[in-house]
Protein backbone atom coordinates (compact mmCIF):
# COMPACT_ATOMS: atom_id res chain seq x y z
CA UNK A 1 0.00 0.00 0.00
CA UNK A 2 1.79 3.10 -1.01
CA UNK A 3 1.34 6.50 0.96
CA UNK A 4 -1.45 8.22 -0.91
CA UNK A 5 -3.55 5.13 -0.75
CA UNK A 6 -2.80 4.82 3.00
CA UNK A 7 -3.65 8.40 3.61
CA UNK A 8 -7.01 7.91 2.00
CA UNK A 9 -8.16 5.00 3.66
CA UNK A 10 -7.28 6.45 7.06
CA UNK A 11 -9.56 9.31 6.39
CA UNK A 12 -12.01 7.49 5.15
CA UNK A 13 -12.24 5.34 8.18
CA UNK A 14 -11.99 8.63 10.13
CA UNK A 15 -15.29 10.28 8.64
CA UNK A 16 -16.98 6.70 8.92
CA UNK A 17 -15.83 6.92 12.67
CA UNK A 18 -16.99 10.05 12.95
CA UNK A 19 -20.46 9.80 11.42
CA UNK A 20 -20.90 6.70 13.43
CA UNK A 21 -19.49 7.92 16.85
CA UNK A 22 -22.35 11.13 16.13
CA UNK A 23 -24.50 8.03 17.72
CA UNK A 24 -23.48 9.39 20.79
CA UNK A 25 -24.61 12.82 20.70
CA UNK A 26 -28.53 13.38 20.61
CA UNK A 27 -29.99 16.34 19.60
CA UNK A 28 -30.38 17.85 22.62
CA UNK A 29 -26.74 16.84 23.26
CA UNK A 30 -27.02 13.97 25.77
CA UNK A 31 -24.66 10.96 25.11
CA UNK A 32 -26.44 8.15 23.64
CA UNK A 33 -25.75 4.61 25.00
CA UNK A 34 -23.62 2.80 23.65
CA UNK A 35 -26.26 0.18 22.75
CA UNK A 36 -28.11 2.63 20.12
CA UNK A 37 -24.82 2.77 18.24
CA UNK A 38 -24.92 -0.18 15.37
CA UNK A 39 -28.66 -0.18 13.77
CA UNK A 40 -28.89 3.35 13.95
CA UNK A 41 -25.32 4.67 12.58
CA UNK A 42 -26.08 2.18 9.78
CA UNK A 43 -29.30 3.83 8.88
CA UNK A 44 -27.89 7.56 8.91
CA UNK A 45 -24.96 6.29 6.45
CA UNK A 46 -27.15 4.68 4.24
CA UNK A 47 -29.87 7.69 4.07
CA UNK A 48 -26.94 9.62 3.18
CA UNK A 49 -25.27 7.39 0.71
CA UNK A 50 -28.74 7.75 -0.86
CA UNK A 51 -28.94 11.37 -1.01
CA UNK A 52 -25.05 11.69 -2.32
CA UNK A 53 -25.46 13.35 -5.73
CA UNK A 54 -22.75 14.83 -7.93
CA UNK A 55 -24.84 17.50 -8.61
CA UNK A 56 -23.47 18.94 -5.62
CA UNK A 57 -20.49 18.65 -5.63
CA UNK A 58 -19.85 22.62 -6.65
CA UNK A 59 -21.67 23.10 -3.40
CA UNK A 60 -19.72 21.29 -1.41
CA UNK A 61 -16.43 22.50 -2.56
CA UNK A 62 -14.55 24.76 -0.41
CA UNK A 63 -16.80 22.78 2.62
CA UNK A 64 -15.59 20.09 4.84
CA UNK A 65 -17.42 17.15 6.16
CA UNK A 66 -16.92 17.77 9.77
CA UNK A 67 -18.07 21.43 9.78
CA UNK A 68 -21.13 20.34 7.97
CA UNK A 69 -21.87 17.49 10.06
CA UNK A 70 -21.55 19.64 13.06
CA UNK A 71 -24.08 22.29 11.62
CA UNK A 72 -26.90 19.42 10.68
CA UNK A 73 -26.27 18.25 14.16
CA UNK A 74 -26.60 21.17 15.87
CA UNK A 75 -29.60 22.07 13.78
CA UNK A 76 -31.29 18.68 15.04
CA UNK A 77 -31.39 17.49 11.42
CA UNK A 78 -29.35 14.51 11.78
CA UNK A 79 -28.01 12.53 14.26
CA UNK A 80 -27.05 8.84 13.99
CA UNK A 81 -29.48 7.51 16.82
CA UNK A 82 -32.68 8.72 14.25
CA UNK A 83 -30.92 9.25 11.65
CA UNK A 84 -32.36 12.42 9.08
CA UNK A 85 -35.18 13.99 11.21
CA UNK A 86 -37.24 15.03 7.93
CA UNK A 87 -40.06 16.75 10.23
CA UNK A 88 -36.87 19.07 10.78
CA UNK A 89 -35.81 19.92 7.18
CA UNK A 90 -39.51 20.36 6.06
CA UNK A 91 -40.06 22.68 9.69
CA UNK A 92 -36.75 24.41 8.75
CA UNK A 93 -37.82 24.63 5.08
CA UNK A 94 -40.58 27.16 6.31
CA UNK A 95 -38.21 29.81 7.18
CA UNK A 96 -35.41 29.13 5.71
CA UNK A 97 -34.23 31.72 2.89
CA UNK A 98 -34.54 30.33 -0.47
CA UNK A 99 -30.92 29.30 -2.46
CA UNK A 100 -30.81 29.21 -6.23
CA UNK A 101 -28.27 26.18 -7.12
CA UNK A 102 -27.64 25.08 -10.75
CA UNK A 103 -31.28 26.47 -11.92
CA UNK A 104 -33.40 25.14 -8.83
CA UNK A 105 -34.08 26.41 -5.44
CA UNK A 106 -32.90 24.76 -2.30
CA UNK A 107 -33.40 25.75 1.20
CA UNK A 108 -30.19 26.33 2.92
CA UNK A 109 -30.26 23.12 5.39
CA UNK A 110 -31.36 20.78 2.36
CA UNK A 111 -28.67 21.70 0.34
CA UNK A 112 -26.29 21.66 3.18
CA UNK A 113 -27.53 17.98 4.05
CA UNK A 114 -27.02 16.80 0.15
CA UNK A 115 -23.47 18.51 0.26
CA UNK A 116 -22.65 16.49 3.30
CA UNK A 117 -24.25 13.39 1.69
CA UNK A 118 -22.33 13.95 -1.80
CA UNK A 119 -18.56 14.81 1.00
CA UNK A 120 -19.37 11.52 2.78
CA UNK A 121 -19.64 9.27 -0.03
CA UNK A 122 -16.87 10.86 -1.81
CA UNK A 123 -14.65 10.43 1.14
CA UNK A 124 -15.89 7.14 2.43
CA UNK A 125 -15.65 5.77 -1.23
CA UNK A 126 -11.76 6.74 -1.90
CA UNK B 1 -84.48 32.63 -38.71
CA UNK B 2 -80.90 33.45 -40.75
CA UNK B 3 -81.19 36.35 -42.89
CA UNK B 4 -79.50 38.99 -45.03
CA UNK B 5 -81.54 41.61 -43.79
CA UNK B 6 -83.87 42.47 -40.99
CA UNK B 7 -87.79 41.18 -40.95
CA UNK B 8 -88.63 43.63 -38.93
CA UNK B 9 -87.96 47.65 -38.47
CA UNK B 10 -88.20 47.39 -34.57
CA UNK B 11 -87.29 44.79 -32.26
CA UNK B 12 -87.52 44.00 -28.31
CA UNK B 13 -83.98 43.32 -27.98
CA UNK B 14 -81.08 44.01 -30.27
CA UNK B 15 -77.85 41.52 -29.55
CA UNK B 16 -74.69 43.18 -31.51
CA UNK B 17 -72.37 40.48 -32.32
CA UNK B 18 -73.12 36.66 -32.42
CA UNK B 19 -70.01 35.31 -30.86
CA UNK B 20 -70.43 32.90 -27.35
CA UNK B 21 -71.81 36.25 -25.26
CA UNK B 22 -73.99 37.39 -27.89
CA UNK B 23 -75.59 34.20 -28.56
CA UNK B 24 -75.48 32.72 -25.05
CA UNK B 25 -77.73 35.81 -24.42
CA UNK B 26 -80.25 35.12 -27.25
CA UNK B 27 -80.21 32.05 -26.01
CA UNK B 28 -81.23 33.10 -22.27
CA UNK B 29 -83.32 35.65 -23.96
CA UNK B 30 -85.37 33.78 -25.82
CA UNK B 31 -87.29 32.05 -22.95
CA UNK B 32 -88.87 34.69 -22.89
CA UNK B 33 -91.86 34.22 -25.04
CA UNK B 34 -93.12 38.03 -25.31
CA UNK B 35 -89.71 39.00 -26.86
CA UNK B 36 -88.72 39.69 -30.85
CA UNK B 37 -84.96 39.44 -30.83
CA UNK B 38 -82.30 40.18 -33.34
CA UNK B 39 -78.75 39.24 -33.34
CA UNK B 40 -76.77 41.18 -35.86
CA UNK B 41 -73.84 40.20 -37.24
CA UNK B 42 -70.84 42.19 -39.75
CA UNK B 43 -69.91 38.39 -40.86
CA UNK B 44 -71.41 35.64 -42.98
CA UNK B 45 -71.84 32.40 -41.96
CA UNK B 46 -68.02 31.47 -42.96
CA UNK B 47 -65.48 34.00 -42.94
CA UNK B 48 -64.87 36.16 -45.63
CA UNK B 49 -61.75 38.00 -45.89
CA UNK B 50 -63.12 42.11 -46.35
CA UNK B 51 -65.01 41.46 -43.88
CA UNK B 52 -62.44 40.17 -41.76
CA UNK B 53 -60.42 43.19 -42.41
CA UNK B 54 -63.04 45.06 -40.27
CA UNK B 55 -61.34 43.42 -37.13
CA UNK B 56 -57.89 45.25 -38.18
CA UNK B 57 -56.35 47.93 -35.33
CA UNK B 58 -53.48 49.64 -35.41
CA UNK B 59 -51.29 48.38 -32.50
CA UNK B 60 -49.03 50.42 -30.20
CA UNK B 61 -47.13 48.65 -27.29
CA UNK B 62 -46.62 44.98 -26.80
CA UNK B 63 -49.45 43.04 -28.83
CA UNK B 64 -47.87 41.33 -31.54
CA UNK B 65 -49.07 41.99 -35.65
CA UNK B 66 -50.51 38.77 -35.80
CA UNK B 67 -52.54 39.09 -32.40
CA UNK B 68 -55.98 40.01 -34.21
CA UNK B 69 -56.08 37.66 -37.02
CA UNK B 70 -55.21 34.82 -34.98
CA UNK B 71 -57.96 36.02 -31.88
CA UNK B 72 -60.88 37.95 -33.94
CA UNK B 73 -63.26 36.70 -36.42
CA UNK B 74 -66.29 38.61 -38.06
CA UNK B 75 -68.24 35.71 -38.78
CA UNK B 76 -71.16 33.80 -37.34
CA UNK B 77 -69.56 32.16 -33.80
CA UNK B 78 -67.09 34.85 -33.39
CA UNK B 79 -64.10 33.59 -31.65
CA UNK B 80 -65.98 30.43 -31.13
CA UNK B 81 -65.20 29.42 -34.51
CA UNK B 82 -61.24 29.48 -33.34
CA UNK B 83 -60.73 28.98 -29.74
CA UNK B 84 -58.98 25.99 -28.25
CA UNK B 85 -61.73 25.20 -25.46
CA UNK B 86 -60.08 25.73 -22.50
CA UNK B 87 -62.00 26.34 -19.69
CA UNK B 88 -61.99 27.10 -15.76
CA UNK B 89 -64.24 29.46 -13.58
CA UNK B 90 -62.89 32.47 -12.67
CA UNK B 91 -60.37 32.99 -9.59
CA UNK B 92 -62.61 34.32 -5.99
CA UNK B 93 -59.86 36.37 -5.28
CA UNK B 94 -61.04 39.35 -7.13
CA UNK B 95 -64.20 39.12 -5.60
CA UNK B 96 -62.92 39.00 -1.95
CA UNK B 97 -60.73 42.17 -2.99
CA UNK B 98 -64.19 43.53 -3.83
CA UNK B 99 -62.65 44.34 -7.53
CA UNK B 100 -66.19 43.06 -8.64
CA UNK B 101 -68.98 45.03 -7.54
CA UNK B 102 -71.27 41.65 -7.39
CA UNK B 103 -70.32 38.35 -4.93
CA UNK B 104 -68.57 35.34 -6.80
CA UNK B 105 -72.03 33.73 -5.67
CA UNK B 106 -73.81 35.98 -8.32
CA UNK B 107 -71.45 34.12 -11.05
CA UNK B 108 -71.12 30.97 -9.26
CA UNK B 109 -74.64 30.07 -10.17
CA UNK B 110 -74.70 30.40 -13.78
CA UNK B 111 -71.68 28.38 -13.95
CA UNK B 112 -73.65 25.04 -14.30
CA UNK B 113 -75.77 25.97 -17.14
CA UNK B 114 -72.78 27.53 -18.59
CA UNK B 115 -70.84 24.10 -18.38
CA UNK B 116 -74.05 22.82 -20.49
CA UNK B 117 -73.52 25.02 -23.49
CA UNK B 118 -69.64 24.74 -23.66
CA UNK B 119 -70.18 20.77 -22.67
CA UNK B 120 -67.80 20.58 -19.68
CA UNK B 121 -67.98 18.04 -17.34
CA UNK B 122 -69.45 18.61 -13.89
CA UNK B 123 -66.58 18.36 -11.99
CA UNK B 124 -65.89 22.32 -13.82
CA UNK B 125 -67.97 23.58 -11.83
CA UNK B 126 -68.86 21.73 -8.97
CA UNK B 127 -65.36 21.07 -8.08
CA UNK B 128 -63.23 24.00 -9.70
CA UNK B 129 -60.23 23.57 -7.35
CA UNK B 130 -58.99 20.89 -5.16
CA UNK B 131 -57.26 21.65 -2.04
CA UNK B 132 -53.98 19.97 -1.44
CA UNK B 133 -53.09 18.46 1.72
CA UNK B 134 -50.31 20.06 3.87
CA UNK B 135 -50.51 23.62 2.55
CA UNK B 136 -53.17 26.53 2.50
CA UNK B 137 -50.69 28.35 0.26
CA UNK B 138 -51.19 26.22 -3.00
CA UNK B 139 -54.27 24.56 -4.77
CA UNK B 140 -55.20 22.47 -7.24
CA UNK B 141 -57.10 23.99 -10.39
CA UNK B 142 -57.36 21.87 -13.06
CA UNK B 143 -58.77 23.63 -16.73
CA UNK B 144 -61.61 21.36 -18.15
CA UNK B 145 -61.36 21.53 -22.51
CA UNK B 146 -64.38 22.14 -24.03
CA UNK B 147 -64.90 20.02 -27.54
CA UNK B 148 -64.43 22.98 -28.26
CA UNK B 149 -67.61 23.86 -29.11
CA UNK B 150 -68.41 25.81 -32.37
CA UNK B 151 -71.49 28.40 -31.44
CA UNK B 152 -71.80 28.69 -35.16
CA UNK B 153 -72.35 25.14 -35.42
CA UNK B 154 -74.19 24.41 -32.16
CA UNK B 155 -76.79 27.30 -32.45
CA UNK B 156 -77.42 26.71 -36.26
CA UNK B 157 -80.32 25.30 -36.14
CA UNK B 158 -81.71 27.67 -33.39
CA UNK B 159 -81.33 30.47 -35.48
CA UNK B 160 -82.48 28.64 -38.27
CA UNK B 161 -86.15 27.23 -37.29
CA UNK B 162 -86.81 30.36 -33.69
CA UNK B 163 -89.42 32.25 -35.02
CA UNK B 164 -88.85 35.07 -32.54
CA UNK B 165 -85.22 35.23 -33.16
CA UNK B 166 -83.75 36.73 -36.10
CA UNK B 167 -79.86 36.08 -37.23
CA UNK B 168 -79.25 38.83 -39.48
CA UNK B 169 -75.67 38.33 -41.40
CA UNK B 170 -73.56 41.18 -43.38
CA UNK B 171 -74.48 43.59 -41.16
CA UNK B 172 -72.37 46.11 -39.61
CA UNK B 173 -73.55 48.51 -36.53
CA UNK B 174 -71.88 51.90 -37.14
CA UNK B 175 -72.82 53.48 -34.36
CA UNK B 176 -75.73 54.00 -31.41
CA UNK B 177 -77.84 56.59 -31.67
CA UNK B 178 -79.02 57.96 -28.70
CA UNK B 179 -81.54 60.69 -27.27
CA UNK B 180 -81.01 61.66 -23.45
CA UNK B 181 -80.55 58.57 -21.30
CA UNK B 182 -81.74 56.26 -24.05
CA UNK B 183 -80.39 54.50 -27.32
CA UNK B 184 -83.34 54.55 -29.93
CA UNK B 185 -81.84 52.78 -32.92
CA UNK B 186 -78.70 50.98 -34.08
CA UNK B 187 -77.02 52.38 -37.41
CA UNK B 188 -76.03 49.73 -39.84
CA UNK B 189 -74.40 49.20 -42.99
CA UNK B 190 -73.84 46.45 -45.48
CA UNK B 191 -70.90 44.54 -44.98
CA UNK B 192 -70.89 43.84 -48.59
CA UNK B 193 -71.96 45.94 -50.31
CA UNK B 194 -70.69 49.59 -48.43
CA UNK B 195 -72.08 51.85 -51.33
CA UNK B 196 -75.72 51.10 -50.01
CA UNK B 197 -76.65 54.14 -47.77
CA UNK B 198 -76.95 53.24 -43.85
CA UNK B 199 -79.96 52.13 -42.45
CA UNK B 200 -81.33 51.80 -38.85
CA UNK B 201 -82.79 49.50 -36.65
CA UNK B 202 -85.17 50.61 -33.23
CA UNK B 203 -85.17 48.41 -30.59
CA UNK B 204 -86.30 49.02 -27.07
CA UNK B 205 -83.28 47.08 -25.29
CA UNK B 206 -79.52 46.79 -27.10
CA UNK B 207 -76.36 44.27 -25.73
CA UNK B 208 -73.65 45.21 -27.30
CA UNK B 209 -71.55 41.73 -27.42
CA UNK B 210 -68.47 42.65 -30.04
CA UNK B 211 -65.57 41.93 -27.74
CA UNK B 212 -62.92 43.48 -25.67
CA UNK B 213 -62.39 46.24 -28.71
CA UNK B 214 -65.41 46.22 -30.37
CA UNK B 215 -68.04 47.17 -27.30
CA UNK B 216 -65.86 50.35 -25.89
CA UNK B 217 -65.19 51.28 -30.02
CA UNK B 218 -68.88 51.77 -30.73
CA UNK B 219 -69.58 53.15 -27.49
CA UNK B 220 -66.48 56.09 -28.35
CA UNK B 221 -67.79 56.15 -31.81
CA UNK B 222 -71.53 56.88 -30.29
CA UNK B 223 -69.99 59.43 -27.99
CA UNK B 224 -71.46 57.07 -25.23
CA UNK B 225 -68.44 57.92 -22.65
CA UNK B 226 -68.72 61.13 -20.86
CA UNK B 227 -66.57 60.76 -17.88
CA UNK B 228 -66.50 56.74 -18.13
CA UNK B 229 -63.34 55.06 -18.88
CA UNK B 230 -64.35 53.59 -21.85
CA UNK B 231 -61.61 51.32 -23.65
CA UNK B 232 -59.48 51.80 -20.79
CA UNK B 233 -57.84 49.30 -18.72
CA UNK B 234 -57.52 46.89 -21.01
CA UNK B 235 -56.07 43.36 -19.88
CA UNK B 236 -54.69 40.39 -20.83
CA UNK B 237 -53.51 37.14 -20.16
CA UNK B 238 -49.38 37.13 -20.91
CA UNK B 239 -48.98 32.90 -20.79
CA UNK B 240 -45.04 31.97 -20.65
CA UNK B 241 -44.99 28.95 -22.49
CA UNK B 242 -42.49 26.38 -20.70
CA UNK B 243 -40.24 29.20 -19.43
CA UNK B 244 -39.35 26.91 -15.86
CA UNK B 245 -39.54 23.31 -14.17
CA UNK B 246 -40.51 22.18 -11.33
CA UNK B 247 -40.56 18.97 -9.50
CA UNK B 248 -43.85 17.68 -7.86
CA UNK B 249 -44.38 15.00 -5.81
CA UNK B 250 -47.09 12.92 -7.81
CA UNK B 251 -48.77 10.85 -4.79
CA UNK B 252 -50.05 14.36 -3.35
CA UNK B 253 -51.55 15.84 -5.99
CA UNK B 254 -55.20 15.46 -6.38
CA UNK B 255 -54.90 14.26 -9.94
CA UNK B 256 -55.84 10.27 -11.16
CA UNK B 257 -53.53 8.25 -12.11
CA UNK B 258 -54.07 8.34 -15.92
CA UNK B 259 -53.68 11.73 -17.86
CA UNK B 260 -57.08 12.64 -18.52
CA UNK B 261 -56.82 14.44 -22.18
CA UNK B 262 -59.48 16.36 -21.45
CA UNK B 263 -57.93 18.10 -18.32
CA UNK B 264 -54.78 20.56 -17.95
CA UNK B 265 -53.60 20.39 -14.61
CA UNK B 266 -52.36 23.44 -13.05
CA UNK B 267 -51.21 24.71 -9.31
CA UNK B 268 -52.42 28.26 -8.09
CA UNK B 269 -51.72 30.38 -5.60
CA UNK B 270 -54.74 30.05 -3.37
CA UNK B 271 -57.57 32.88 -3.26
CA UNK B 272 -56.68 33.51 0.39
CA UNK B 273 -52.99 33.22 -0.08
CA UNK B 274 -53.00 36.13 -2.77
CA UNK B 275 -55.37 38.37 -0.62
CA UNK B 276 -53.13 38.17 2.53
CA UNK B 277 -49.66 38.43 0.11
CA UNK B 278 -51.47 41.38 -2.01
CA UNK B 279 -50.77 39.77 -5.50
CA UNK B 280 -53.03 38.73 -8.75
CA UNK B 281 -54.60 35.49 -9.29
CA UNK B 282 -51.53 32.95 -11.03
CA UNK B 283 -50.96 29.54 -12.79
CA UNK B 284 -48.66 27.26 -13.24
CA UNK B 285 -49.46 24.45 -15.88
CA UNK B 286 -48.03 21.02 -15.42
CA UNK B 287 -48.31 17.49 -17.17
CA UNK B 288 -48.17 14.37 -15.84
CA UNK B 289 -45.50 12.88 -18.54
CA UNK B 290 -42.68 11.83 -16.67
CA UNK B 291 -40.98 10.81 -13.34
CA UNK B 292 -37.63 11.26 -12.48
CA UNK B 293 -35.57 10.18 -9.38
CA UNK B 294 -34.19 13.59 -7.19
CA UNK B 295 -33.98 14.43 -3.62
CA UNK B 296 -36.44 16.60 -2.00
CA UNK B 297 -36.24 17.89 1.57
CA UNK B 298 -33.62 15.02 2.40
CA UNK B 299 -35.19 12.22 1.03
CA UNK B 300 -34.42 10.57 -2.17
CA UNK B 301 -37.81 9.86 -4.46
CA UNK B 302 -39.10 9.51 -8.00
CA UNK B 303 -40.86 12.37 -8.84
CA UNK B 304 -42.64 14.04 -11.28
CA UNK B 305 -40.42 16.25 -13.33
CA UNK B 306 -42.42 19.12 -16.03
CA UNK B 307 -42.06 21.55 -17.62
CA UNK B 308 -43.90 24.34 -16.33
CA UNK B 309 -46.38 27.28 -18.69
CA UNK B 310 -47.35 30.36 -16.87
CA UNK B 311 -50.90 32.07 -17.02
CA UNK B 312 -51.04 35.49 -14.92
CA UNK B 313 -53.47 38.16 -13.64
CA UNK B 314 -52.31 41.56 -14.94
CA UNK B 315 -53.52 44.60 -13.25
CA UNK B 316 -55.97 47.10 -14.80
CA UNK B 317 -53.96 49.65 -15.99
CA UNK B 318 -55.29 52.78 -17.63
CA UNK B 319 -52.65 53.42 -20.10
CA UNK B 320 -53.49 50.09 -21.47
CA UNK B 321 -56.32 50.85 -23.69
CA UNK B 322 -58.56 51.14 -27.27
CA UNK B 323 -59.24 54.43 -29.00
CA UNK B 324 -59.40 55.86 -31.99
CA UNK B 325 -57.22 55.18 -34.81
CA UNK B 326 -55.89 57.46 -37.84
CA UNK B 327 -57.11 55.43 -40.31
CA UNK B 328 -60.19 54.30 -41.94
CA UNK B 329 -61.74 50.80 -42.95
CA UNK B 330 -63.29 50.62 -46.06
CA UNK B 331 -66.75 50.96 -44.52
CA UNK B 332 -65.46 54.77 -43.32
CA UNK B 333 -65.12 54.00 -39.67
CA UNK B 334 -61.95 55.03 -37.79
CA UNK B 335 -60.23 51.98 -36.73
CA UNK B 336 -59.57 51.36 -33.46
CA UNK B 337 -55.89 51.96 -31.87
CA UNK B 338 -54.69 49.76 -28.94
CA UNK B 339 -51.94 50.56 -26.68
CA UNK B 340 -51.10 47.98 -24.62
CA UNK B 341 -47.88 47.34 -22.71
CA UNK B 342 -47.23 43.99 -20.65
CA UNK B 343 -45.14 45.89 -17.71
CA UNK B 344 -45.31 42.13 -16.71
CA UNK B 345 -41.41 41.02 -16.69
CA UNK B 346 -40.87 41.98 -12.58
CA UNK B 347 -44.31 40.82 -11.61
CA UNK B 348 -43.84 37.35 -13.38
CA UNK B 349 -40.30 37.10 -11.26
CA UNK B 350 -42.27 38.10 -8.14
CA UNK B 351 -45.23 35.72 -8.76
CA UNK B 352 -42.56 32.92 -9.85
CA UNK B 353 -40.66 33.79 -6.65
CA UNK B 354 -43.48 33.26 -4.33
CA UNK B 355 -44.59 30.78 -5.76
CA UNK B 356 -41.90 28.84 -5.63
CA UNK B 357 -41.32 29.13 -2.19
CA UNK B 358 -44.97 28.12 -1.16
CA UNK B 359 -44.01 25.04 -3.46
CA UNK B 360 -41.26 23.99 -1.16
CA UNK B 361 -42.60 25.10 1.83
CA UNK B 362 -45.22 22.89 1.13
CA UNK B 363 -42.82 19.87 0.46
CA UNK B 364 -45.15 19.60 -2.63
CA UNK B 365 -42.04 19.73 -5.26
CA UNK B 366 -39.10 21.89 -6.11
CA UNK B 367 -39.79 25.10 -8.67
CA UNK B 368 -36.46 25.53 -11.11
CA UNK B 369 -35.96 29.37 -11.74
CA UNK B 370 -37.30 31.21 -14.19
CA UNK B 371 -35.70 31.77 -17.40
CA UNK B 372 -33.27 34.65 -17.31
CA UNK B 373 -35.44 35.44 -20.79
CA UNK B 374 -38.42 34.85 -21.70
CA UNK B 375 -40.75 35.88 -24.31
CA UNK B 376 -44.52 36.73 -23.69
CA UNK B 377 -47.42 34.97 -25.48
CA UNK B 378 -50.78 36.23 -25.53
CA UNK B 379 -53.30 34.49 -24.65
CA UNK B 380 -56.41 35.93 -27.18
CA UNK B 381 -58.55 37.55 -23.84
CA UNK B 382 -59.32 40.87 -24.56
CA UNK B 383 -60.79 42.25 -20.82
CA UNK B 384 -62.06 45.13 -19.10
CA UNK B 385 -62.63 47.71 -21.55
CA UNK B 386 -66.42 48.33 -20.46
CA UNK B 387 -64.97 47.42 -16.69
CA UNK B 388 -68.35 46.77 -14.39
CA UNK B 389 -68.16 49.28 -11.63
CA UNK B 390 -70.72 50.68 -8.44
CA UNK B 391 -70.48 54.45 -10.31
CA UNK B 392 -69.73 56.22 -13.62
CA UNK B 393 -66.13 57.89 -12.51
CA UNK B 394 -64.35 54.45 -12.43
CA UNK B 395 -65.98 52.37 -14.93
CA UNK B 396 -68.75 51.52 -17.95
CA UNK B 397 -71.69 49.16 -16.58
CA UNK B 398 -73.49 48.67 -13.33
CA UNK B 399 -73.83 45.12 -11.48
CA UNK B 400 -76.13 44.15 -14.57
CA UNK B 401 -74.43 45.39 -17.22
CA UNK B 402 -76.04 48.29 -17.68
CA UNK B 403 -74.13 51.25 -19.10
CA UNK B 404 -74.40 53.87 -16.60
CA UNK B 405 -75.76 56.74 -18.65
CA UNK B 406 -78.23 54.85 -20.57
CA UNK B 407 -81.41 53.26 -19.57
CA UNK B 408 -81.48 50.60 -22.24
CA UNK B 409 -77.86 49.71 -23.13
CA UNK B 410 -76.36 46.85 -21.62
CA UNK B 411 -72.90 45.28 -22.40
CA UNK B 412 -72.17 41.21 -22.51
CA UNK B 413 -68.78 39.84 -22.55
CA UNK B 414 -65.16 39.89 -21.25
CA UNK B 415 -65.02 43.69 -21.72
CA UNK B 416 -66.92 43.76 -18.16
CA UNK B 417 -64.60 41.89 -16.64
CA UNK B 418 -63.03 44.12 -13.97
CA UNK B 419 -60.40 41.60 -13.46
CA UNK B 420 -59.46 39.10 -15.29
CA UNK B 421 -58.41 36.22 -12.54
CA UNK B 422 -56.04 33.76 -14.42
CA UNK B 423 -58.14 31.43 -16.10
CA UNK B 424 -59.99 30.98 -19.74
CA UNK B 425 -62.57 33.26 -19.82
CA UNK B 426 -64.71 31.87 -22.09
CA UNK B 427 -66.74 29.85 -19.20
CA UNK B 428 -67.02 33.25 -17.47
CA UNK B 429 -68.02 34.84 -20.43
CA UNK B 430 -71.29 32.63 -21.01
CA UNK B 431 -72.17 32.37 -17.24
CA UNK B 432 -72.61 36.33 -17.32
CA UNK B 433 -74.09 36.07 -20.98
CA UNK B 434 -76.54 33.66 -18.96
CA UNK B 435 -76.73 36.14 -15.86
CA UNK B 436 -77.40 39.06 -18.50
CA UNK B 437 -80.11 37.25 -20.58
CA UNK B 438 -81.90 36.21 -17.59
CA UNK B 439 -82.26 39.45 -15.92
CA UNK B 440 -83.50 41.11 -19.60
CA UNK B 441 -85.64 38.37 -20.04
CA UNK B 442 -87.18 39.23 -16.27
CA UNK B 443 -86.84 42.71 -16.55
CA UNK B 444 -88.94 43.44 -20.16
CA UNK B 445 -91.97 43.19 -21.66
CA UNK B 446 -91.77 42.62 -25.27
CA UNK B 447 -94.39 43.23 -27.90
CA UNK B 448 -94.25 39.93 -29.70
CA UNK B 449 -98.30 38.81 -28.45
CA UNK B 450 -99.05 42.41 -28.97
Amino acid sequence: MDRRTLLASLSAAAIWLSISSCARLLPDGRLAESGDLGARSTSLTDQLAELADPIFRDYSEGRSVETLQAEMMYKGVISTRHGINHQKVNSLARHEPLIRYKGFYYTQTEIELYALAYLYKDRVSL
Amino acid sequence: MILNQPKHRHYDVIILGSGPAGITTALELSKNPALTIAVIESGLLEPHPTIQTLANVQLHGDLPDDYFPMHTQRCFGGTSTIWGGFCAVLEKRAFIAQAWPIPYEEINRWYPAAARIIELPDDAHRQPVVSIAGTSELVYKPFYVSPPVRFNKKYHSFFQHHPRVDLVLGSTGLRLITGGRTVTALELRDSQEPQLPATSLSADTFVLACGGVGNPRLLQISDVVGQMPVGQGLMEHPHLYAVAEMYLDRDRLPVGAEEDPQIVHALQLSDSYCIEQGVLSFSADFNLQQMTPTVLLGKRREMLHTPVTIRAEIAPDFRNSVGTGDQRNYLGVPTPRIDFHYRYRDLARESWDLFGKALLRSGLGRPSILQPEFRLHDGGHLMGTTRMGLTAADSVVDSNCRVHTTDNLYVAGSSVFPAGGASNPTFTIVAMALRLGAHLASTLKGNAHG
